[in-house]
Parts: structure tokens; C-alpha cells; sequence
């Protein structure tokens, strides 16, 4: 017996009795479900309703394109249903506006109404909106607003494919890449069937923020592990005990590890659970391609949420394994939270060109710039051993294997730690 | 029992903190003497196994100070050391029990007893944030106590103490001393007059002074003056 369970539960106990990680929790917790609630809450929208202008609030304007879209559910986006969208789009087309010197400021989505009547206009209003969630998607592969004029399946595939292999020329994809992604590609089920996920839409979303919100929280309570010992002066305790060598440090990196899973499951929960409230839990089989047409992994929208969530909790754990790190070999926690704060902000801000091949995929892999939803996108391969990985594949590896590195260089820093003058 | 240390030494870049200083201590109660920066606290923690030497060797009953086996059999209490402020006085003693090895029944009983030793069992739930001086030091004498070290190093064990509790403390060392091997360092000569069985004196990081005081003939207040006068006149 080494009494590890016992350190580990103090040492959870030690890193809980903080208030700063109570108060900060808490106010991260409160903004995951906020991030959830937070566009219906702040928006209204203002519509003509003949003479008068009626405004609703955004929960009502979402519970009204809800049922627009829901109805389409299970429909594939073929040739039948294009023209049903290319109907009730007839004549859509942009005009350029101009300031009064006649200078071109530039384009806005207008309708040709000739002398219909206001029944007939509201009739074909409402059929608008009805499909308004296909004519978005065709707008988003086409990449032109007025593209619903003359769309079939074959050109709108066609155009998606194509816009596939332009992701791969810019991310300079090799032709082992290239095939492996072509193959991926014939798996995926065509015509896409439409569903609506916009609730597993936002949580994909989602992860750019909550993954900052975890590196900070994770900053904040773990930063201290170790460096408090060295600077309340009880590691001379600590270190002349039996246990405090080798039992403490993993006692103490095993409670930071559950600290960290438990803090990105405190976060990603509340997230997810407000989102789904309010947009709703449909749409979990969707087809990726559905909201994120260039993506080509055969994956639903769900699974790829899940997929992100395994990944947001393997890079929790990584956070918490580099922090605890830190903590001893820098032995001071501001120093940790400024170079953990300061990480966060620098890859928002940087990002590295995909001419560099190299650095630019080794950056994509850092926690805090992997967890964005474009990351579903990123084509390019790690092959090991012959067997290619993507960037979400391989990263949890990856993780792993630099905390063990971490643990083991971190022990040594601990073990030899020598109490010098104070 | 027996504590060896052999040709110890620390050198920090220029400077000799401890210089091949040898010792074998049996059963009894050691008075470290010396002025400030002659180098008993850096033998102290080279004892204990918190600092490395610069060249020599310590064991206990040839177990190197390296090893798990000898820490189980130390006590130490530093001379300026911190506490869990969030901890009551309770958890820490248990907490130190659990990285002391103890199994958590034992810790238990262990822990009650010890806070009864130290006088603190009516603030044993009570936060140490809330703790006076004192209070902090008998509850660091009793972390000392609590694996029943065979070898306690003992810097400054009376500082902070009034009176009254300096002296049950100079019995409960004198009470260890006959079973064990204690190492005490004060300022405090009187303490040592009263209860150690043998006087180490250092200076410049040397041991120039090592065995019983009964032996020599004189005060050893003012032996220790007249060896530090110098140093002291200059503090």
C-alpha cells in the first residue's frame, strides 16, 4: 500500500477549497449555457406585414424556421426538390446600389413582383421561406446568390466535388492524399438527404470558444499544483517524506488529470445541452456534407460533434498534464496563467500558411487551434507506418504521448528539486 | 541505530557551506550550535535528503538517504516551513500521515493522540488560517511525531513557543532521545544545556566542537560566545 488514493483525494481536496476555481468555474459554466441561448436571446427581427411592421422576438423567428426546415426533413436534395426551390425563387437576381455620384457600393438579393398582387406575393413569400434552408445550401456550394436560376443535381454535386479538390490544391494534398480522400469520398451516400442538425450545427461551432474557456480554466486551477508546495515552503515536508517523491507527483498529476476531464465535461455539457434545447436534438444522422458541403469525411453531424467532444476532452487532459508541468518547472503560477493566457490569445490571432506544409500541420495540431469547425476540412494526412490519420485522429495520440513525455521529464524535475537557501 | 555521515560536503560556486564534516550519532539528543550561515541548516536538509551534497554521504543503519526505506525513518521539522491555510489542523496531520506512509486507521488514532501531545485537539477542525504562531509550531512538532521517526531533525523547535511550552518541549525531546537519534539546532543555549547529551558546534561550515559538554569545564554559554563573539558582534 502507498496511500495514492488517499494523496490523490487530498490533492483534489487542495485544488477544490480555492474559491478562484469555484468562481471561476462557475462564471464558465453560466457562459457554455449562455453560448447555447445567446442569439435567439439577444436578436428580434422586424418583417413588413402589409402597411404594418411587426417585430418578433428571436426564439420565435428560430421556432418559425424550425418548422420551415423540419419540414423538409428526409428529403434529397436531387433534381425534384431543386426545382421546387428554383420555383419559389423564380426571378431572384442582384442589383447593384450606388451612392449619389453614381459609385458602385455593391450588390443586393432583389425579386422582379411585376404587378402581382400582395396575396399572390405573400403566397410565394411563404414559399420562400419554406425552402429557404435548400436555397442557403445551394447558395453556399455554388457560392452565388442568383445560382438557384439554373441549378440541377448534376452541376450542384459537380460544383461541391470541385470545390473539394480546390480545398486539396490549396492545402498541396499529395496524390496518396488525394486518393485516399477520393475514396472517402464514394462512400459518402448521394444525393445528400436534407435534415435539420442546426442544433449539432452551433455545438461544431461552439468548440472555438469553449476550448479557449477550458484552457483558461485549466490555467486557473491547475497552475498552483505544484508551485504552491515551493512557495508556501511545504515541499522540504513533502520531499523528506516516504511517499513525497514519486507517490505525491503522480497522486498530484492523476488528480489534475481528473481536474482537467472534469472541467472540459463541466464546460462541454452545459453547452451542449442549451444548444440542443433550443435549436433542438434533431438532425443527428445528418450528413456532414449537409451544413459543411466541402467536408469529406463520411461522417453525420452528430458523430462529428462527438468525434470533436472525444478530442475537446483528450486535449482537456493534455492542458491539465502541460499545465501541472509548467507549475513545477517554471514553480510559479502567474508565470503559468501568463504563458497559458497568452498561448490561448497568440493562436487565435496566428496562422500559418499552407505553403509550409510542415510547421502549418504541426500548428494545426496545437489543443487550442485543432478544435475549430473548418478543422473538419483539413485534408492533409499523417501517415505512420503506411497508415494515414487525420489531424482529429491523430492528435489524442499525439496528446497522449507527449503528457507521458511530460510526466516522466516533470517527475525527474520533482524528485531533484534541492531546497536551497530561503 | 546509528546515523552516518561522512565527509559531507556543499559548495555552492565560491562558497563552502558545509565542509567534510563527519559524524556517527547513536541513540540520544544532539545540540547543533552556530552562528548564522555556519552551515547547520545546510547539513540539516543534506541530512534529510532535500538537498544534495556536493561530495560524502549520509545513511541510516546503512540505508542511504536517497531511499524511500531511510525517509520512513525520519522526522524533520524545518526551521521556516508553510501550511494548507484551507486544511484544518486535522487534515493536515492526516495528510502528512498518508505521505508518512500510514494506513489511514492507524493514521486516525495516530493523528488524535498526537493533537492531545501537541494541545490542539480543541482546534483539530479548525482552519490553520486561523492558527496563532505557536499553534502552527506545536502542529509542526506533531507532524514530526507521527511515523514514530527513529531519526528527527529538529531546526529551531522551540522558536515561537512561550515558555511554558518550551519547556514540556525540552522534556518531550529529552523523552525521544532516549530511543532515538535526535538532531537539534537552536540559538538557544540553554535548551541545549538542559537536554542534549552531546554538543556539536560549527563554524565556517566545520564541525569544530563534537561530544559531550559534561567534559569540559565551563559554561557552554560562554564557550559559545567567545567561539561566535565575532560573528555575533557583527549580526
Amino acid at each position: 500500500m502507498n496511500n495514492f488514493g488517499i494523496l490523490y483525494t487530498y490533492e483534489l481536496k487542495k485544488v477544490c477549497m480555492r474559491k478562484i476555481v469555484w468562481i471561476t468555474m462557475s462564471i464558465l459554466v453560466l457562459t457554455a449555457v449562455y453560448m447555447g441561448i445567446a442569439d435567439p436571446l439577444t436578436t428580434a427581427y422586424t418583417y413588413a406585414d402589409g402597411e404594418e411592421r411587426v417585430q418578433i422576438s428571436g426564439f420565435e423567428f428560430l421556432a418559425m424556421e424550425k418548422e420551415n426546415a423540419e419540414a423538409l426533413n428526409g428529403q434529397a436534395i436531387d433534381d425534384a426538390l431543386l426545382e421546387e426551390v428554383k420555383d419559389a425563387y423564380q426571378g431572384i437576381h442582384t442589383v447593384e446600389y450606388s451612392s449619389e455620384d453614381g459609385t458602385v457600393m455593391g450588390t443586393s438579393l432583389t425579386l422582379d413582383y411585376k404587378d402581382e398582387e400582395e396575396e399572390i406575393r405573400k403566397a410565394r413569400s411563404q414559399k420562400r421561406e419554406q425552402y429557404k434552408e435548400i436555397y442557403s445550401y445551394v447558395k453556399m456550394v455554388m457560392g452565388d446568390y442568383e445560382a438557384i436560376n439554373t441549378i440541377n443535381e448534376e452541376l450542384l454535386y459537380q460544383t461541391r466535388l470541385g470545390r473539394v479538390q480546390d480545398n486539396w490544391l490549396e492545402q498541396k494534398l499529395t496524390e496518396e492524399e488525394k486518393s485516399y480522400w477520393t475514396e472517402k469520398e464514394n462512400t459518402i451516400d448521394k444525393p445528400f438527404v436534407y435534415g435539420y442538425a442546426e442544433g449539432w450545427k452551433r455545438i461544431l461551432e461552439e468548440f472555438l470558444s469553449l476550448n479557449i474557456m477550458l484552457f483558461l480554466a485549466i490555467a486557473i486551477c491547475l497552475s498552483n499544483i505544484f508551485s504552491d508546495e515551493h512557495l508556501r515552503k511545504t515541499d522540504q515536508l513533502i520531499l523528506c517524506s516516504r511517499y513525497g517523491k514519486k507517490t505525491l507527483f503522480f497522486s498530484k498529476m492523476a488528480a489534475g488529470v481528473t481536474i482537467g476531464a472534469v472541467c472540459s465535461v463541466l464546460l462541454l455539457l452545459p453547452a451542449i445541452f442549451s444548444t440542443l434545447c433550443v435549436y433542438g436534438a434533431g438532425g443527428y444522422g445528418v450528413a456532414v456534407q449537409v451544413y459543411l458541403p466541402i467536408c469529406s469525411w463520411n461522417l453525420t453531424m452528430g458523430q462529428a460533434a462527438l468525434l470533436m467532444s472525444l478530442v475537446y476532452v483528450a486535449a482537456g487532459i493534455f492542458g491539465s498534464v502541460l499545465v501541472m508541468f509548467l507549475s513545477e518547472a517554471m514553480k510559479n503560477s502567474v508565470a503559468v496563467m501568463g504563458l497559458m493566457t497568452g498561448s490561448v490569445i497568440a493562436t487565435m490571432l496566428v496562422s500559418v500558411p499552407y505553403r509550409f506544409r510542415v510547421i502549418s500541420q504541426i500548428y494545426e495540431l496545437l489543443p487550442t487551434v485543432l478544435l475549430r469547425v473548418w478543422q473538419l476540412w483539413d485534408d492533409r494526412l499523417v501517415s505512420v507506418f503506411g497508415v494515414h490519420f487525420t489531424n482529429f485522429q491523430i492528435a489524442p495520440i499525439i496528446y497522449m504521448t507527449i503528457s507521458a513525455a511530460l510526466i516522466f521529464y516533470g517527475n525527474r524535475i520533482y524528485k531533484n528539486y534541492q531546497i536551497r537557501g530561503r | 541505530m546509528e546515523l552516518v555521515v561522512d565527509r559531507l560536503s556543499k559548495q555552492y560556486k565560491n562558497k563552502i557551506a558545509v565542509d567534510r564534516v563527519s559524524l556517527r550519532l547513536q541513540p540520544g539528543v544532539y545540540g547543533l550550535l552556530g552562528a548564522n550561515g555556519a552551515g547547520k541548516t545546510t547539513l540539516m536538509r543534506m541530512i534529510c535528503g532535500i538537498l544534495k551534497p556536493t561530495s560524502g554521504t549520509v545513511s541510516f543503519d546503512h540505508k542511504d538517504v536517497t531511499t524511500e526505506e531511510y525517509r520512513a525513518e525520519l522526522g524533520y521539522l524545518p526551521q521556516d516551513f508553510g501550511y494548507y491555510p484551507e486544511f484544518t489542523g486535522q487534515d493536515f496531520l492526516l495528510y502528512m500521515a498518508a505521505l508518512k506512509g500510514l494506513s489511514k486507521p492507524y493514521a486516525k488514532r495516530k493523528v488524535k493522540e498526537l493533537l492531545e501531545l501537541v494541545a490542539l485537539q480543541d482546534v483539530a477542525k479548525k482552519k490553520i488560517k486561523t492558527y496563532s504562531g505557536g499553534m502552527k509550531q506545536r502542529l509542526g512538532v506533531a507532524q514530526v511525531l507521527l511515523n514514530e521517526p527513529k531519526l528527527l531533525v529538529l531546526d529551531e523547535p522551540t522558536a515561537g513557543l512561550d515558555p511554558k511550552e518550551r519547556v514540556r518541549f525540552r522534556n518531550l525531546i529529552a523523552e525521544l532521545g532516549k530511543e532515538n537519534i535526535v538532531l537539534l539546532s537552536t540559538h538557544i543555549v540553554s535548551d541545549i544545556e538542559h537536554i542534549a547529551d552531546k554538543v556539536l558546534l560549527m563554524k565556517d561550515g566545520q564541525l569544530i566542537y563534537q561530544g559531550k559538554w559534561e567534559e569540559q569545564n565551563g559554561d557552554l554559554e560562554e564557550f559559545y560566545l567567545k567561539q561566535f563573539g565575532e560573528e555575533s558582534r557583527n549580526e
